[in-house]
């Protein structure tokens, strides 16, 4: 009930907006939480399958979640591009779904759905009314247990890809320099071609190949399944064995060769642009241990670099010499091996320079001076606003549970690793500097006519 | 983390190849009986949303709250109930301008103070000006709730509007219509309201890069003395906190907020023209043409909305919806074609918009035509009506289940002054739409010649726009230049 609120208030309540129309469970809404409040459960079915449901009533809604442990690392020698081919794939039917199927039977219950292709992950997750639940499962569990398509699509997939392919490289002003730089800070292959190929490796694409590449990789042993939203954990578990505990685990899924880390020391080159009229550079300092210790620290300094428009180098470069033009950049994980990236682009030569002499200036002040205290604050909250936006909603929550489960090996440290972050000290900070910011870079310039 | 995002669209470009291609199924194992068809749904869920509480404190500032347990986040919205349309006839965009200084400093503090101040609030800052209201909304953690209201209440109570900040934002906003103005669908958007609201308040929603170099610190400091009170401003707050801490915060940092006469404004609905109007911008370099086709419509009302939500469905609502099917993946007119609606207080917009070959301009334009004169010459098939209405049940909770939309709606549900029946019988609502009831809707929405208003490379199209009668040709400010006449 409500009190007086303050003198002259006049009060009123808009009753709640029950909408009933069939028996249902009843809740408090609790929009979004932070992370010690986050309920969910991790199983594995005989098959391999990992299952993580989290449970959340605040809005009748379901996202489904089934990420495959493969990504553009794992494209076959010589056919870059096939894992993302294969994302694609995933929409163009499978034994019970036709072709488009599956977008129109989300699109037509209303909800959302998405992929995406990283280096090592390809993922699926679609946001429905909860009553639509079973319907997901069965989408997902057909695509997962048998892909259908015909080799004349595929051939015409191949020209829209090639055509795609084309397109960036012509319209992407940077092409050259990133694709340089991507490969010195890279070593192989596997990990600095393009997440959506090559002409040649699409090329090579055949059906066959597209078969094995399913039946290795899109196997439920080599995936984790995630259900978030409001629905019943009794009810949802013998749905998913019924879906998906029959679909045959592969029993020797290879794994990709370990990326190595760049040569030490540092490195620089000079690329001509004649499509830009601002020079700038990309700098990149490689990193180790990918959350190891050093890791949460990392993070920390990347907000105290970087991240808000009050960070150190947005507040120098951009706001008060105003020598850079564009800056961004941040933590890159491309699985065990990572990069620290800055991209700036400049007015002219001698802004460009100046810009570098600052950068690499105010990178030396944060390895000998101490992070005054209210200034870490703003990094740690800052942070702490962004980690718990990616719990703010079932979709996001589902995404997230299932990173944290890949990344960390299981959920067990979820609910304290937001205090790894809120524990990093000034002075760790100076000793993370110095071990990472040090004569060991990559550095590609970029010069206009 | 460098990772490729990609959208439905381009799923469906890739796709729709296929569809043309023979289909041979790969050999496929045996199956167990109950894949072969997809399962039934469960019974629809309730949707309980959260309580909005309400109170006024004494200044006439209205607070509301949406308690919404255990978030770690708290965000305020503060709506000024007035916008665009009442900036001065020859300044539009005063009233953008006017709110984006409210972020540019305070008798106390620099922009670049106030942006460290809300990150380490972990916080954020945005503001946005409609036809008929700006909105400032400050979100922080939860622990920060105090000092985020009192640095709101500095914001708003006590802008510095110096001359040095008024000059940078005057070249901010400069910039920022020019590289707008350079988007071939902002263009064609901007013209259509141009046109449509030509004698009306709500042309001015329409920003002209031209006015703002007339900005001065007088007429902001006026624009604010006027509209800048409490009695013409609404108070939003969510998250975990209850009317009374909320109406208790309000009170500390608000109260001493002075209310002022306010007069009330009501404009005419505007004219409808005689006869369909076609209006092209040119936007060169543009690929293609953008063509948005539109017509005013009443404010939002519960009996008028459902029906029209449903023929939007219907009509351009999605990808599966008519005007993607038709212009896209059966004449291949089209990138994309879709159906819309903008509500304001006292009259929106039902608009069709699509990106199209330049070479089948007019034939685009003759096919979007025939698709509005069909839905409303024409009842919509049962089975049509009931898919898009299904859309519709599941869509609404969907959208609503992110805390930016939920916090939208908010605004719309306080600032429209919707009843909450009108939420919250949504379902209901939507369920009750027939046939009849759309068609009836279309009828009278759709009754009055449309506008048109294509923007595209002119070099390009001049040639495949021989098949329009009139065109009027307009500059970026939405000034007519002259006629093309096509015998």
């Amino acid at each position: 009930m409500l009190g007086k609120i303050s003198p002259g208030a006049r009060l009123k309540i808009f009753t709640p907006a029950v909408i009933l129309l069939a028996a249902a469970v009843s809740y408090l809404p609790a929009q979004n939480q932070s992370a010690s409040s986050v309920s969910y459960t991790v199983s594995r079915l005989e098959n391999g399958l990992t299952v993580i449901l989290s449970e959340d009533y605040s809005f009748p809604v379901v996202t489904v979640a089934v990420t495959y442990l493969v990504g553009s690392a794992y494209d076959p020698p010589g056919q870059a591009g096939m894992a993302y081919f294969m994302e694609n794939l995933m929409f163009q039917g499978s034994q019970n779904v036709g072709r488009l199927q599956h977008i129109r039977m989300i699109n037509q219950a209303g909800g959302r759905l998405n992929a995406l292709t990283t280096r090592t992950r390809t993922l699926f997750y679609q946001t429905v009314s909860s009553n639509q639940l079973p319907l997901v499962i069965w989408l997902e569990s057909d695509r997962m247990k048998s892909l259908s398509f015909s080799p004349l699509s595929i051939e015409e997939s191949k020209k829209a890809f090639i055509s795609e392919i084309r397109e960036r490289q012509n319209t992407r002003l940077f092409h050259e320099s990133s694709t340089l730089f991507e490969r010195l800070l890279y070593k192989d292959y596997s990990y600095y071609h393009p997440i959506a190929g090559e002409e040649s490796g699409i090329r090579n694409i055949d059906p066959e190949s597209l078969e094995n590449f399913h039946q290795t990789y899109y196997r439920p042993n080599n995936a984790v399944l995630c259900v978030s939203g409001h629905f019943d954990r009794k009810q949802t578990m013998p749905l998913i064995r019924k879906y998906f505990e029959s679909i045959p685990p592969e029993k020797d899924i290879p794994s990709h060769e370990p990326v190595q880390p760049p040569e030490p020391g540092i490195t620089t080159r000079v690329v001509n642009n004649n499509r830009v009229s601002t020079p700038g550079f990309h700098l990149g300092f490689p990193l180790t241990g990918t959350f190891s210790k050093d890791f949460y620290t990392l993070v920390l300094i990347d907000y105290i670099l970087l991240k808000g428009n009050s960070s150190r180098l947005r507040k120098r470069l951009v706001q008060r010499d105003k020598t850079a033009l564009n800056l961004e950049g941040g933590i890159e994980i491309r699985d065990e091996f990572s990069a620290y990236k800055i991209f700036l682009l400049s007015n002219n030569e001698a802004t460009k320079e100046m810009s570098k002499k600052a950068l690499f200036g105010e990178i030396n002040g944060l390895k000998s001076n101490l992070v005054p205290e209210d200034e870490l604050l703003r990094a740690k909250n800052l942070f702490k606003r962004h980690y718990y936006r990616r719990l703010e909603s079932p979709q996001r929550k589902a995404l997230f549970l299932t990173d944290f489960y890949i990344n960390h090996s299981g959920l067990e440290g979820f609910p304290e690793d937001i205090n790894n972050y809120m524990n990093v000290t000034a002075a760790e900070i100076i000793g993370i500097m110095n071990r990472y910011f040090s004569e060991n870079y990559i550095l590609v310039d970029i010069k206009t006519k | 983390m460098n990772v490729q995002v990609k959208s439905l669209r381009s799923f469906i470009k890739t796709v729709v190849f296929c569809l043309l291609t023979l289909h041979v199924t790969t050999a496929l194992p045996s199956q167990e009986k109950f894949r072969s068809i997809p399962p039934n749904p469960l019974p629809l869920p309730s949707l309980r949303l959260p309580e909005i509480q309400s109170g006024v404190l004494s200044n006439q500032l209205e607070v509301f709250v949406a308690r919404n347990i255990n978030s770690p986040f708290m965000e305020m919205r503060l709506v000024i109930h007035t916008g665009e349309s009442l900036s001065p006839d020859n300044m539009p965009g005063l009233a953008t301008f006017t709110a984006q200084m409210i972020a540019k400093g305070t008798s106390r503090m620099s922009s670049s103070e106030i942006s460290q101040k809300i990150e380490s609030m972990g916080g954020s800052l945005s503001i946005e000006t409609f036809p008929e209201h700006s909105v400032f909304i400050l979100s922080c953690l939860s622990d920060y709730m105090e000092q985020a209201i009192e640095l709101l209440s500095q914001l708003i109570l006590q802008p510095n509007f110096s001359r040095g900040d008024i000059e940078s934002t005057k070249r901010e906003l400069f910039y920022h219509i020019t590289e707008e103005n350079s988007s071939a669908e902002t263009r064609a958007k901007k013209l259509l309201y141009n046109i449509l609201f030509e004698h009306h308040p709500y042309r001015k929603y329409a920003l002209d890069q031209e006015a703002v170099k007339l900005f001065t610190r007088n007429e902001v400091l006026s624009f604010y003395e006027k509209f800048y009170c409490p009695n013409n401003a609404h108070l939003i707050f969510s998250g975990d906190l209850s009317l009374s801490t909320a109406s208790r915060l309000a009170g500390r940092h608000f109260s001493g907020w002075e209310p002022a006469r306010m007069d009330v404004y009501s404009f005419l609905f505007p004219e409808p023209n005689e006869d369909i109007r076609i209006s092209f911008t040119d936007t060169p370099g543009t690929e293609g043409a953008v063509i948005y086709i539109g017509f005013v419509i009443p404010p939002k009302e519960a009996d008028s909305y459902f029906p029209l939500l449903v023929m939007n469905q219907v009509l351009g609502g999605t990808h599966t919806s008519r005007l993607f099917m038709n212009l896209r993946e059966s004449k291949r007119y089209a990138y994309w074609a879709f159906s819309g609606m903008d509500h304001h207080n006292q009259s929106g917009v039902f608009y069709v918009k699509a990106r199209v070959r330049e070479d089948v301009i007019t034939e685009s334009v003759t096919e979007i035509i025939k698709e509005i004169n069909r839905i409303k010459s024409q009842k919509i098939p049962v089975q049509e009506l009931e898919s898009a209405k299904s859309y519709l049940l599941g869509h609404f909770s969907v959208e609503l289940s992110t805390p930016d939309n939920f916090n939208t709606y908010l605004t719309k549900l306080t600032f429209l002054e919707l009843n909450s029946s009108f939420w919250e019988n949504y379902f209901e609502s939507v369920m009750l739409v027939n046939s009849n009831i759309v068609f009836q809707a279309a009828e009278s929405i759709l009754q009055n010649p449309p506008v048109v208003s294509i923007a595209g490379d002119l070099d390009n199209l001049i040639e495949h726009m021989k098949g329009l009668k009139e065109i009027e040709v307009y500059d970026a400010s939405g000034q007519l230049q002259y006629r093309l006449t096509n015998r």
